[in-house]
Formats: C-alpha cells, structure tokens, sequence
C-alpha cells in the first residue's frame, strides 16, 4: 500500500505538526510534505496571556501558516480532517477531498473537556488558541466599560468578577496576568481598581496538582496573595449561567456572580482519535494513544504520533511547548531514517525546566527543576526562552529583536513599568553598562596615566581629559 | 505655576539633580585621583574627624585608614558614584541605590566631621556638613517612591486626568 509519490501527511499545525513540517523541509526531506490544519493562523500557546495582555501582539504569538511556510517544501491545506482510515491509509477532509499517505503523523492536540458540566461549553470561555485569547480580550473590555455604566453596586461587582475554573498552570498564570492587567484597564477608564476580583475555583486543596509545576507552588501561592487572587479550594462546578457560576463546597451549593467565567480545568485528546482502529490496550486512560518509544504506533509503523493526543508509556512526558517542540524535531528526523530504509532512533526527550508567567512582568524559570529566577529576571528569561522556540529563523530573529528593542526602549507596552510598582529591568541594567563602560577609561588613566595617554593618543580623549584636570607625574 | 507647586515636579527635580550630582563627582574623583591633595591621597592620609575639629576639646580625629580599607574604597567609591547616580537619575531601583548613596555620603562626612568648621557658629563657614542635606534629600525621594507605590493606581490616574483637564482649561 505504500506508493513512493504518496506525501507524508501531518495532521494538526500546533507545535509537534508544523515543527515536524519545518524540519522535515529543512532537511531537504525527499517526499512531499503536506500539513492539514483547520485553523489559518499558529497559535504560540505559552504566551497567549502576553496576546490577551497586548505585552506580544499578534504577528508575534499569532502568526499566519503561510507566513511561516513561505519557501518551504511545505504544502499547506486549510481544511478540518473528518475521517482517518489507518488501514487504507487515507484521509478525509470536511471538503470532502481524500489524500493518501506513505507516512502520517498524529498531531491533532487536545480539545477542552467541560466534564458535562451544565452550560460550561456555551457560557464559559477557553484560552487554548490566539482567537480565544483575542475574544476573551474583548470580553473583558466589555465588561469593564458595562461596569463603569453600571446601575448597582451589585451588578458592578458581578461585571468585575472573573472565575477562572481550574487551578492548573494554565488557570494560575492567567489568574496573576488578570489580577495584574484588569485593574490597570478599570483605572483607564475611571473605575476604582479595588473593585476588580479575580477567583480561581479549584476541585481539589491543592494547587498545580500533579503537574510537572509542582515544585513552584510555594512561589506560585505568594504570587497568588501579593495580588489577592480570592481562591475556591475544593469547589466542584456544577453548573454555569450566563452571569453566575454553581459550584458545590462541603456539601454546600454557592453561587458566584461573575461577568467573565474561563474554563482551564481539562483537556481531552481529539475526538478524532476515538475512532481509530486502535484498541485499549494501546490507550492510556484519558484515551490517548500509546506510541512506541521511536513516537510510532505499534500496530502502524507508518504513523508516528506526539503531543496532547499521545503518550510514549516508557517515559511519559508533560504536555509543554519544550517536549512537543523536541518531539516534533525528533519525528522528522525518524521519518527521514524511515525513507533513507533505516529504523527510526527512540525518542529522548530532555527537559531543561519549566517556566511559569505570574503576571505582568513578573514570572518564574525553575532551571533544570533546581535554581527558580523569579520576578522580573524570571520573566524576561521566560519570555526569551520562548521566543527563541518560534517557528523559522527569520521569524524568530525579527521577533526576538523586536521584542529586545521594545523592552530596552519600553516601547509599545501596554502599561508602564509606573503603574506596576516596578523598575524596568533591561532599561535598568543597560544604565548599569553604559555607567561602567564610561568609568573604563576613567579608572584606567587614573591607575596607568601614561599607558592611557599612548595607548588612547589617537582618539583625543587623553588631550580632553588633560583639558579639564591636569594628569599627575 | 503648575509645575512649581507639584511635589511629584519638585521631587523628580531634586533626585536628577542629586543623582547628575553623584555621577560628576565619581567623574571628577577619577580624573583628580593621582593629583597631589587628590582624591586617593586624601582617602589614604585623611584622618577621620567623625564630628569635628577639636570636637572634644584637643581631637584630631582618627586614622588614616589602613590600606586594606582605604585602597579598595578610594578605588570604589568613585565608580559606585557614577553608576548608582545615574541610576539614581534615571529612576532605576531608587530605594536601593538611594540607601548606598546615603551610606557613601555619610561614609564622607564621617571623614571631614558633621562639624567640620568645629563649631555650630563659625565665622564664613558651614554650621555643619552640608552632606548632611544630600542624605535628607535622598530620603525624601526614597520615601515618595515608597509612597508613590502605595497611592493607588486609581489616585495616579485621577491626578493625571486632573492635570490633562487642567491643561486643557489653560489652553
């Protein structure tokens, strides 16, 4: 069934799919490369909350396929996939085409889960794309400018209030970037700052519960209370509506008035994987699918899979942008192996820590889970970092010396380093440079007067400095 | 007139001119630190008056320092001038580089006496060290940052708008 002019087909463009594509493009891979993505622009979902922010705009995190592609061997098809038949090799798109492959790779991701919550999938509103994050922008805008018109203290309140469901990464650092920025807004447009109110309503007593964050709880918690997050600790959701949120706590029913309700609790792999031929034994218990340490399907050598909708169950990995970002590199480098007749290479993946945005300026780089930077060095190392892991290197070099440019000239910020309390960083120790690079030359004529008069002859500097105060013998 | 009763004007003034003041003088210690009565030599053979002249009757104050001190600030205390003044200046970490600056000041009147004239009611001379103001001076914008932090965001605003409608009504 394998026809050499079939394309390798990847399906899904988040970081496993259009990394897996780069690669494969950059290292003159000799099938055609096709990439099967509904959505028409790349969504850098580590720093969505800068998008929601305006700290990054949206050529930076939010960049469109055909930007990044140009002058790939790359061929994009904008269409949402249907139907994957494994055994026939084929896949069926919402447009009714069909496209057969020689090689395929799951990338499909994760979609949000509601937990058959009530009115969650309607009234709730999720932050897993750049058009999520810009809706949610807009949302909150919204409510902030009703807020100001508002008859009641009541229905000011509710307008001010954002529950954020779930007290996962995700919630966490959406609920510091909130609890900083919204104030920051209200005032803007007159409003009384302390009436803003950000909830995070978690199931469980714990916070980042199982995740790979854990270690940083403690530095998470004091970011939580320096920005008086109210937080909801065993509080199950029960119910959504428009204005409210039901939630059940020690076998109590409340309810929480609120303007804006964010749903960060869970994800689940793509529905699309369910009806794949694959049984359960070749499944871990969120459905998604197990992968041989090489990321190929056991029963299928030709698919290899990666990300949110997989699991390699020898070295499971955290869902983050680092281990998709090295999954993606290493699929196309197996794929390669795989057309060259070799058998594909296992799969290390080699995490280097985990970062974590507590707010505007502020963040937390744990360093190989050993040294935590926080603050605003922890911040800028985040941001960096992450900025050094966009797609294509021109893309990724115009958007790090943008961002460098903005930092040090604090230009096209949203808010001033002022209105944060804070001094700004870049700026700060730039000074501490230029200060030093000036004394320089100052300490040297002062130790070595005539190595600094020789030496520095040339520029006049010496017969300036002599000008102004005579040089000692 | 706007300007001249604005406290915010006043205080941003006065730590520019404190912190320019700083970085010239690291400048001017550097460029005069191997003259003859220069700044290394006065470090290295000073001694400290501490409160003055004859501040106890017959005091001559004490030291020099000894050279495991006096070297390493004679060579430091020019450069910490310059980078903590315009850092001052520039409004970077003012709590911080305020309180060294504060320090170094009183390292220097230590060195010349908060008396330096040796009596309160000298004839053409200073009551007392003058450096005395420039640790005041530093405080009062040490403080007002700290204050300016705790004001919420809320009153930074309103004083804007105010200052903006004001400036509109004047034109």
């Amino acid at each position: 069934m394998q026809h050499s002019s079939h394309p390798t087909i990847i399906l899904g463009g988040g970081f496993v799919g259009l990394f897996t594509a780069l690669h494969l493009s950059r290292q003159n891979y000799s099938q055609p490369i096709v990439l099967i993505e509904q959505h028409d622009r790349f969504s850098f979902k580590p720093l969505l909350y800068e998008l929601l922010s305006g700290e990054l705009h949206s050529e930076q995190v939010y960049p469109r396929y055909n930007e990044l592609l140009a002058g790939s061997q790359v061929r994009l098809i904008q269409d949402t996939v249907e139907q994957i038949d494994l055994h026939h090799q084929r896949i069926t798109v919402a447009s009714g085409q069909h496209y057969s492959y020689r090689n395929l790779v799951l990338a499909l991701g994760s979609k949000t889960t509601y937990f058959r919550t009530p009115g969650a999938n309607e009234y709730t509103f999720p932050l897993t794309n750049g058009t999520e994050a810009i809706a949610l922008r807009r949302h909150l805008r919204n409510c902030l400018r009703r807020a100001i018109m508002a008859k009641t203290a009541e229905e000011r309140q509710a307008l001010l209030t954002v529950a954020i469901v779930g007290a996962g990464p995700a919630g966490i650092e959406l609920a510091c970037t909130l609890a900083d920025l919204l104030p920051i807004w209200y005032d803007e447009l007159g409003g009384d700052n302390r009436e803003v109110r950000i909830v995070l309503v978690n199931r469980s007593r714990e916070l980042l519960k199982g995740d790979i964050n854990s270690q940083l709880r403690c530095t998470v918690q004091r970011a939580l209370k320096s920005r008086q997050v109210d937080m909801l600790f065993e509080a199950a959701v029960t119910a959504i509506q428009p204005d409210r949120l039901q939630y059940q706590q020690q076998n109590q029913s409340h309810e929480l008035p609120a303007g804006t309700i964010v749903w960060t609790a869970g994800t689940s792999p793509n529905p699309l994987l369910q009806d794949l031929p694959i049984p359960g034994e070749h499944r871990d218990q969120r459905g998604r699918l197990i992968v041989k340490p090489t990321l190929q399907l056991p029963d299928f050598p030709e698919v290899f899979a990666a990300g949110d909708c997989a699991t390699a169950q020898a070295d499971p990995q955290p869902p983050t942008a680092q281990v998709a970002y090295q999954q993606g590199r290493a699929i196309a480098q197996n794929l390669k192996l795989q057309a060259a007749g070799k058998p594909p290479l296992p799969v290390h993946v080699h995490l280097r820590g985990t970062l974590m945005k507590l707010g505007l300026n502020a963040g937390v780089a744990n360093i190989f889970n050993q040294v935590q930077i926080r603050g605003q060095p922890g911040h800028l190392l985040r941001q960096a970092t992450y900025l050094e892991l966009l797609p294509t290197p021109i893309h990724n070099a115009r958007i790090t010396t943008e961002w460098l440019t903005d930092e040090l000239l604090q230009r096209h910020r949203p808010f001033t380093p002022a209105q944060l309390g804070q001094t700004p960083f870049i700026p700060g120790v730039a000074a501490i440079a230029a200060s030093l690079i000036l004394a320089i030359p100052l300490v040297w004529r002062a130790a070595q007067p005539q190595q600094f008069q020789q030496t520095l002859s040339w520029s006049g500097v010496p017969s300036l400095l002599n000008q102004i105060t005579p040089v000692s013998k | 007139m706007k300007y001249l009763f604005n406290l915010r004007a006043a205080v941003i003034a006065n730590r520019i001119t404190l912190g320019v003041f700083f970085f010239l003088s690291g400048i001017a210690n550097y460029l005069n630190f191997s003259v003859p009565n220069g700044f290394y030599q006065t470090v290295l053979t000073q001694k400290l008056q501490i409160i003055g002249p004859n501040i106890p009757p017959g005091w001559e104050g004490i030291g020099p320092l000894p050279a495991l001190l006096a070297v390493p600030y004679a060579w430091l205390l020019p450069l910490a001038e310059i980078v903590f003044g315009a850092l001052f200046a520039l409004n970077y970490w003012v709590r911080w580089t305020g309180i060294l600056l504060i320090l170094m000041t009183f390292s220097i009147i230590l060195a010349f006496g908060i008396v330096p004239a040796g009596s309160l009611f000298p004839n053409a001379a200073e009551s007392f060290n003058k450096n005395i103001l420039f640790m005041t001076l530093i405080w009062v914008c040490i403080a007002y940052e700290a204050y300016e932090q705790k004001m919420s965001r809320r009153r930074v605003n309103a004083i804007e708008e105010a200052t903006l409608s004001t400036a509109k009504t004047e034109l």
